[in-house]
């Protein structure tokens, strides 16, 4: 008896001190700040237009394209294979399902440089890895992929390389991009993530 | 006294608890809660501010320039260089934390500029802003002309 | 070690072998509360013998009280602690279903294992009759996927729902589980059933 009454009495008074924690149900950064600092300037986290250009063409399984613009904005093109979650309501979504898949790397883009390094930095802080940003953004993709020209007679192996990879990007952009609006979401729906269901244990 | 004594151990175990959320409650260093209270500036984008609209904001600004070597200190007056990687010293921080007014973070590589903002609003900094030029908020420059008539090969 | 940041970065047979050693430790607490017995497990819905709401409604407080200072003190990122998806019509249509199966059967799933093994013969075919059901839900998922899926409201927290601070809903949950036990205590007092008792 008397053990059972200390132990409420702990307990109580430990749920009264936790009622007046500012403790939030909402995500929260975890960690120290050092060490998402460390992340954050680690120069391997970003993937040039290039990169992905050619994770696009080659539908690199391991990659996954996350677009943070608006759904609007999303619908009259984006790069194919990537799925959208808006950069505002990126906290309010279930984010376990999208982003701590294994083995799977995502790769955040949005218009420029802006958006899709807040949500690196956000998703890191929670405690999720594998993430990655597109440098330049849309924008950059534009400028590298959908507007270069290669000039002069004699190119070298590797430049080659980089402009048949471009080329067969930019096709595949644009038809992707051009098709009727049905078509394409049936085309999204295909590639839509089954959401991840763990069972939970019960006893 | 025996009431006392039989008590001891929760008066122990329910003390050190108490000791041990104040030392965390009052060190500051650490993230808040909840992040999405932090990131409103960004999703509205009125943490960018462009050297134009630098005259209208209220009270003194501390524009900080993140490179290593203090390449932009020139272009700004009153600037000061706090290199990236030194920005959570423990000086530096006391600095940033006591300074009333406005801090602009400022750097070559709008990336780096975007995460530090999101890192150190996440530790509590309000009033923290980025400078940019206008050439690279949100909005996408180009113009997609959808093809109609190419068919993808499915 | 999953949510736990301080000590991550272990090879994954480690993680294994603590996620065994913690199903040890519960198959333990479970054994030593007695819960081997199906005439203690199914007092708790006559009335005579209240043991099972009480250690597990403790063992949550502290696990909630515990997780909550650990999240605090930045040890445990709650982030990514898994929280289950809510399917209302599964979870009414299944909490039926091991309602009954728990009075029938005298077990539930894990006590169910932990009495087969000390030996019982009647745990081995619940555990068998478990193991069947599971198959067949399998083998039969597309029939009754829409009845799976229905209402599906995502991993929802109470505390949301609710509207509290979680430390607020903390306290409440307490001060409900002091309150629940007085009163079990005195529901033993009052559908004792001193045959039974003495058997267990």
């Amino acid at each position: 008896m008397n053990t059972r009454q200390k132990i409420s009495v702990i307990l109580l008074l430990l749920g009264l001190i936790l009622a007046f924690l500012p403790l939030s149900g909402n995500y929260s950064f975890h960690g120290k700040p050092d060490k998402l600092l460390t992340e954050a300037l680690y120069e391997n986290t970003y993937f040039t237009a290039d990169q992905v250009a050619r994770f696009a063409i080659t539908e690199d399984s391991t990659i996954q394209l996350i677009d943070l613009r608006s759904p609007e904005e999303f619908r009259s093109f984006s790069i194919p294979g990537a799925i959208n979650i808006p950069y505002g309501e990126m906290l309010s979504k279930d984010l376990e399902s999208f982003l701590n898949r294994e083995n799977i790397r995502n790769i955040f883009y949005s218009n420029s440089d802006y958006n899709a390094n807040y949500a690196f930095v956000i998703a890191k802080g929670l405690g999720f890895e594998n993430n990655y940003v597109m440098k330049g953004g849309l924008n950059e993709w534009y400028r590298v992929v959908m507007n270069s020209e290669f000039s002069g007679d004699k190119i070298t192996a590797r430049e080659n390389a980089i402009f048949e990879t471009r080329t067969r990007a930019r096709r595949l952009f644009t038809e992707m991009n051009s098709m009727p609006d049905s078509l394409k979401a049936k085309y999204r729906e295909s590639k839509e993530i089954e959401r991840k269901k763990l069972d939970g244990g019960c006893e | 006294m025996n009431t006392l004594e039989k008590y001891t151990s929760v008066i122990a175990i329910v003390l050190v608890v108490v000791i041990l959320v104040l030392v965390r409650t009052l060190v500051s260093g650490h993230f808040r809660n909840d992040a999405g209270k932090w990131t409103g500036p960004s999703i509205n984008q009125s943490n960018l501010i462009t050297p134009e609209g630098l005259n209208k904001l209220p009270g003194k600004s501390l524009i900080v320039d993140l490179s290593d070597k203090g390449n932009l200190l020139r272009k700004y007056n009153g600037s000061i260089n706090i290199p990236a990687k030194s920005l959570l010293d423990k000086t530096n921080q006391k600095m940033l934390q006591t300074y009333k007014g406005n801090i602009l973070l400022v750097s070559e590589d709008p990336a780096l500029s975007a995460r530090l903002w999101m890192l150190l609003s996440q530790m509590g900094y309000t009033n923290l802003f980025i400078l940019s030029d206008s050439s690279n908020n949100e909005v996408f420059k180009y113009k997609f002309r959808p093809d109609t008539l190419t068919r993808p090969e499915l | 070690m999953g949510p736990f940041t301080s000590i991550s970065g272990f090879p994954a047979w480690l993680d294994l072998l603590i996620a065994f050693i913690i199903g040890t430790g519960f198959g333990f607490a479970l054994e030593q509360a007695g819960f081997s017995s199906s005439r203690k497990l199914v007092g708790m819905f006559y009335g005579y013998d209240t043991t099972v709401i009480k250690v597990f409604f403790t063992a949550s407080i502290v696990a909630l009280v515990g997780s909550q200072f650990l999240s605090y003190f930045g040890l445990l990122n709650l982030n990514l602690v898994f929280v289950n998806e809510y399917y209302v019509t599964a979870a009414i249509v299944g909490g039926v279903i091991m309602g009954a199966g728990f009075i029938m059967g005298g077990f539930c799933p894990g006590t169910g294992v932990s009495a087969l093994s000390i030996g019982k013969i009647d745990a081995l075919f619940y555990v068998l009759g478990g193991l069947t059901g599971a198959f067949l839900f399998a083998e039969t998922y597309p029939l009754i996927q829409h009845l799976a899926d229905n209402a599906y409201r995502g991993p929802v927290k109470i505390n949301e729902v609710l509207g509290l601070t979680p430390g607020l809903f903390t306290l409440l949950l307490i001060a409900a589980a002091v309150i629940m036990f007085w009163l079990a205590e005195l529901a033993e007092k009052k559908f004792a059933r001193p045959d039974i008792t003495n058997q267990i």
